[in-house]
């Protein structure tokens, strides 16, 4: 099981809402647990936030932190296309809608953001249910 | 345990001669006067002072009320109505005592629907959750519209008192939106108001389809408070039910700047509903007790619903929507509109309470005690409202909650801090009603208008208004209830 | 020359007593009791019966109509508020005499325009074309809505008696338009009523922009005909005017598809206003004294103003309007939709009177007398309406001249028969029929608005006791020595 410390600015908020639905999923756990990386996140015209992975704790700082190991820049509407299935995430890579810096070549880096961020993002946005207290009580 | 004030009433007549003419009236399981039964009636979620009614009583019919009314004018006693008690400004609460009149329980029937000319006829005691029901199931292309308040308040209270709702942008204050009553007078006489007078003893109920154009009588119950007679019936309009719909979130940067968002954007007239909250509000959706906001978060978000008949209508004021907020942006405002839907998914369900009206707003009904300052506001003071209570809520240490509306394609505001706290705990409700009587004043003073007016807030306002209203006012309060025995003590009366 | 009914008034203080006061508060230039003077004031182009005034004043300002006010209450005079005398239902006539107040020659201000929230503050003598032409060289984003009347009659008495206008499919009866009131009540007491009612002695400028929510006083002086206080400031709401305009011309071949098109297009929120007239209305507009309608003519024709932002919003309505009469067409009714300017150019330029309001609509201009029953209907009831009316109409021999309107859209409609006629030669033979009519229609449930006595009359035996116990208790309570325009309402 992974603990996600709950934040209290938006955007951290938001992301918390995304991880939280999945956080005893046997395969975010694959992915997030043990990670061990700081990745800042500029959903913009907010401001930036990173996302620290630490063991099997994620928590939010409300800043941008110095050298992270990956930062991520795209717009609000952009992030809600790709949620959307709207905009293939590479897609907005190619297009220059979505900047990373810090991808390099490590294809487990890649692997392991596209699962965390994207697919979470997606998962979510294509749930069904509208009704919070349909929401597992574990995660309100 | 509260003290009733005493009118001494029951030097008149006797509490126990009282009882039985109620039971007489109304029956034995209609009528209570147990302190067990009494209790909850005597005091809400506000900060207004608590009093114990004297009877509650449930009435079943108007003929019921017909004699309540004629026993208790003859005997000067008081007659408080009640729905649900869920209107915030203790405007249930029974300042001297008497016999509360409980609509809610028996007196709650949908009456009539008419397609045709859009109007739901209504017993008092019909619920918001009651009617988008019946709608739901039986005339789903009709639709009513709601507040920022729960399933479970009332409809008919809500109209009375110039409530706003959802489609208020649209159709501005619900005041309007009355086509006829039935009420009961103190003389204990029944008279039908608007297009449903014809007719000597019952009206058609295809007939309750306009307040006009016979002389308003209409008006000397619309925001009275149930000071001038009892509403036994009321035709509400209803809207046709567009199938496409959707709401837009503009998340707004620059304390003052959602206030020219929401006049720019209200007069476009395409938008059903204008509604804004401080970001502080999102936040509490969220369970964070005491949000605070950070620098380089938004500070307000508004959320604007447009419907259409057809995909071309949509589009066309999706557009006009997209160039009007271009166009603020253009003029250095900082507005990003997004799909409110979506954005709700990906942030937190729980904020769909603000959307999905008529709804349990969580932050509010999860504090024991609400109250605000609830208001029609002229909207070109709404940057000075914004900023000026801003400043209060921080001198006070409570986190700013404020709620503010767009009327009518833009002719009118509503401004509404909103206060919620723990009742019970020692010092807090001092300390809420203190900010809320300085808000109060700072609001008064820039011409904001209190509707749901509580007596000490009444008080204030009477020190401003001008004295030919008071007279008028006074006339026709003493012309209508020479007695004081409807809801005495509102208006300081 | 008219009779004046005495009230006795002349009895507790002589009229030469009032004519001296009248000098006092009003000044001489002010202040008439001339036959010659006060003949016109006598009657209206109805048919309802003259009755001399027996002075007419000129007011300046609310300081001397307060003096007025209470000079009034304390003899019984009788008190007839007068802006240009246009209405249709004698509502000005003195029925018992008394002083005029022509609030149309002097207390015509408009007094401010409130560009933010949308609102025009007036004196009552404001007439619509003033109005208008304020706003068109000052305000031209801005727009007030305008009933089928012409430019020089007035505002206020229209908002105050619930008129329709053509935003009326949008926003419904001029009463729901007003956000405030300046009165003074029989004791002399001035009052302002609605948002500008803080403020000791003045409302600010900026402060008269709703109605709501204090204790609704001003229903007191909504439809009351003017028996309750003299109103001498009103604040109306007014819109902004969209730049694309598309007037549509609709015409109906069947008798009652006129009917269910109002029903429909009210409700699809689509159109400012619907003004439908029988076409034989078209026909007199165009110069035909006594016009027929012909075996293949179209019964009715309505008048669509249409109004949107953009092109593309203009569009989607009229796919929307066009698909309503594509079905109701499939259902069996005979509508065709044509371009207004367009058919204008072809048909006749005097078309463009029912269009381009406040304008004098020929056709009621060139007769002497105008009456009609105006007034509210519910919809449902058009189809018996205007069946039931066609043929009383004919039965009289007179051209059927009715005109209908959907309001606020599709909550009500209103359902107005109109006479013109020769004063002095047929008015016995129009007052039949406007009886027979106004019989009908109120059988069917229609609420007739700007009533005059004789039909108010009709009204009290339909109503429901209650309702006409709290009127006069209002009215007593308002005006205890009955000197606000007696006579109406039966008081």
């Amino acid at each position: 099981m992974l603990n996600i410390e709950f934040p209290d600015d938006l955007i951290s908020l938001s992301l918390y809402n995304i991880f939280s639905s999945r956080k005893d999923e046997r395969k975010f756990i694959k992915h997030a647990k043990d990670w061990n990386k700081k990745i800042m996140l500029h959903i913009e015209p907010f401001y930036p936030v990173t996302v620290i992975f630490n063991g099997s704790n994620i928590r939010f700082e409300r800043k941008e932190y110095p050298e992270p190991d990956m930062k991520v820049k795209l717009h609000i509407n952009t992030m809600l296309d790709i949620a959307n299935d709207r905009l293939n995430p590479f897609f907005a890579i190619e297009e220059g809608k979505m900047i990373i810096e810090g991808l390099g070549e490590d294809s487990e880096k890649i692997m392991r953001f596209y699962n965390i961020f994207v697919v979470s993002m997606q998962m979510a946005a294509q749930e069904p249910n509208v009704n919070y207290y349909e929401i597992n009580k574990n995660t309100r | 345990m509260t003290e009733t004030k005493d009118r001494n009433i029951y030097k008149k007549i006797s509490k126990e001669d009282v009882l039985k003419k109620l039971t007489e009236i109304f029956e034995e399981k209609n009528v209570t006067n147990k302190s067990g039964d009494l209790y909850p009636y005597s005091y809400d979620m506000t900060e207004c002072e608590p009093h114990m009614p004297d009877f509650i009583v449930i009435p079943e019919n108007t003929l019921q009320l017909i004699e309540l009314v004629k026993f208790c004018n003859s005997n000067l006693i008081p007659i408080v109505p009640y729905i649900s008690g869920n209107n915030v400004g203790g405007l249930t609460i029974p300042e001297n005592g008497g016999i509360l009149v409980n609509f809610g329980k028996k007196m709650n029937k949908i009456l009539h629907v008419d397609d045709n000319m859009m109007y739901a006829l209504l017993e008092p005691g019909v619920t918001f959750g009651q009617l988008k029901k019946y709608l739901d199931e039986n005339y789903p292309h009709l639709r009513y519209s709601y507040p920022f308040a729960p399933p479970y308040a009332g409809v008919v209270g809500n109209v009375l008192l110039s409530g706003m709702n959802n489609l208020s942008c649209k159709i501005g204050s619900m005041g309007d939106s009355i086509n006829g009553l039935e009420v009961i007078t103190a003389d204990g006489e029944i008279a039908r108001i608007g297009s449903c007078f014809y007719g000597k003893d019952e009206a058609p109920p295809d007939s309750w389809w306009c307040r006009y154009p016979m002389p308003d009588l209409m008006g000397v119950f619309i925001n009275w408070q149930g000071m001038t007679g009892l509403v036994t019936k009321c035709a509400v309009q209803l809207w046709f039910n567009p199938p496409i719909k959707k709401t837009y979130l503009a998340i707004v940067f620059g304390l003052t700047d959602v206030a020219q968002v929401m006049r720019e954007v209200g007069r476009t007239d395409i938008i059903d509903d204008i509604s804004a909250v401080s970001i502080e509000v999102i936040k509490m959706a969220v369970e964070l007790p005491i949000p605070t906001k950070f620098s380089g978060e938004p500070d307000f978000a508004s959320m604007f619903s447009i419907s259409a008949k057809t995909k071309n209508q949509f589009n066309a004021k999706e557009e006009i929507l997209f160039n009007e907020v271009e166009n603020l942006n253009k003029q250095g405002k900082n507005v990003i509109l997004v799909n409110a839907d979506e954005f709700v998914k990906l942030f937190n369900l729980r904020v769909r309470c603000y959307l999905d009206l008529p709804s349990v707003v969580l932050p509010l009904v999860e504090y024991s005690g609400l109250t605000w300052f609830g208001s029609y506001a002229p909207s070109h003071k709404l940057e000075e409202l914004i900023e000026k209570v801003n400043k209060l809520f921080n001198k006070h240490n409570i986190t700013p909650f404020i709620y503010m509306k767009m009327m009518k394609s833009g002719h009118y505001a509503i401004f509404r801090p909103i206060m919620r706290y723990n009742k019970f705990k020692e010092g807090e409700e001092e300390r809420y009603h203190m900010l809320l009587e300085e808000i109060t004043d700072v609001c008064i003073d820039l011409g904001c208008i209190p509707y749901k007016t509580p007596a000490w807030m009444t008080e204030k306002m009477r020190k401003k208004i001008n004295p030919g209203w008071i007279n008028l006012f006074e006339k026709i309060k003493k012309c209508m209830d020479p007695n004081n025995i409807f809801n005495p003590g509102r208006w300081n009366t | 020359m008219t009779v004046i009914k005495q009230r006795n008034i002349f009895e507790k203080i002589s009229k030469d007593n009032v004519y001296s006061k009248l000098l006092e508060i009003f000044g001489s230039d002010y202040v008439t009791n001339k036959d010659v003077d006060l003949y016109p004031y006598s009657q209206d182009m109805t048919e309802n019966k003259p009755h001399m005034p027996d002075f007419i004043v000129i007011p300046e300002s609310k300081e001397q109509l307060i003096e007025l006010v209470k000079f009034c209450n304390e003899y019984s005079i009788p008190i007839v508020p007068y802006t240009t005398g246009n209405n249709v239902g004698g509502l000005t006539i003195p029925d018992y005499g008394g002083i005029v107040v022509d609030f149309g020659k002097k207390m015509n201000k408009i007094l401010h325009i409130d560009d933010n929230m949308m609102y025009a503050l007036l004196e009552p003598g404001v007439t619509f074309g003033q109005l208008k032409k304020h706003l068109e060289e000052n305000y031209p984003h801005l727009r007030y809505s305008y009933p089928n009347a012409p430019p020089y009659s007035g505002v206020v008495g229209n908002a105050l008696l619930s008129g329709m206008t053509n935003l009326g499919a949008k926003i419904g009866s001029m009463a729901d338009s007003i956000n405030g009131l300046e009165v003074i009540t029989v004791d002399g007491n001035l009052a302002r009523i609605g948002s500008c009612f803080y403020g000791k002695d003045k409302a600010e400028d900026d402060s008269w922009w709703c109605r709501y929510p204090m204790p609704d006083l001003l229903g007191l002086f909504l439809n009351f005909q003017g028996m309750t206080g003299l109103v001498t400031k009103c604040a109306v709401q007014l819109w902004l005017k969209e730049p694309i305009e598309k007037p549509q011309l609709v015409v109906f071949f069947g008798l009652t598809d006129l009917a269910p098109f109002l029903r429909e297009v009210g409700r699809a929120d689509i159109v400012n206003d619907v003004a439908a007239f029988s076409v034989e209305v078209a026909k007199m507009e165009v110069g035909i004294p006594e016009p027929v309608r012909y075996p293949g003519e179209p019964h009715y024709t309505a008048v669509m103003p249409m109004a949107a932002k953009t092109e593309n919003q203009m569009n989607a309505k009229l796919e929307i309007l066009s698909n309503i009469i594509e079905k109701l067409n499939k259902k069996g009714t005979d509508i065709h939709l044509i371009d207004y300017n367009e058919f204008a150019k072809i048909f006749n330029l005097k078309a463009l009177n029912i269009y381009n309001l406040p304008s004098q609509i020929l056709s009621l201009h060139e007769y002497s007398g105008l009456t009609w029953f105006g007034a509210y209907a519910p919809t449902h009831k058009f189809e018996e309406l205007i069946e039931k009316t066609d043929a009383i109409y004919r039965k009289h021999g007179v051209p059927p001249f009715n005109y209908l309107k959907i309001m606020k859209g599709g909550h009500y409609g209103i359902f107005r028969p109109i006479f013109r006629f020769k004063k002095f030669t047929d008015q016995d033979k129009i007052v039949k029929l406007l009886e027979e009519i106004a019989d009908v229609c109120i059988d069917l449930g229609c609420i007739p608005y700007k009533t005059p006595s004789w039909l108010t009359a009709k009204l009290r035996k339909k109503i429901n006791p209650g309702w006409i116990s709290l009127f006069e208790k209002i009215k007593h309570c308002m005006d205890p020595n009955n000197i606000f325009n007696p006579g109406r309402w039966n008081t």
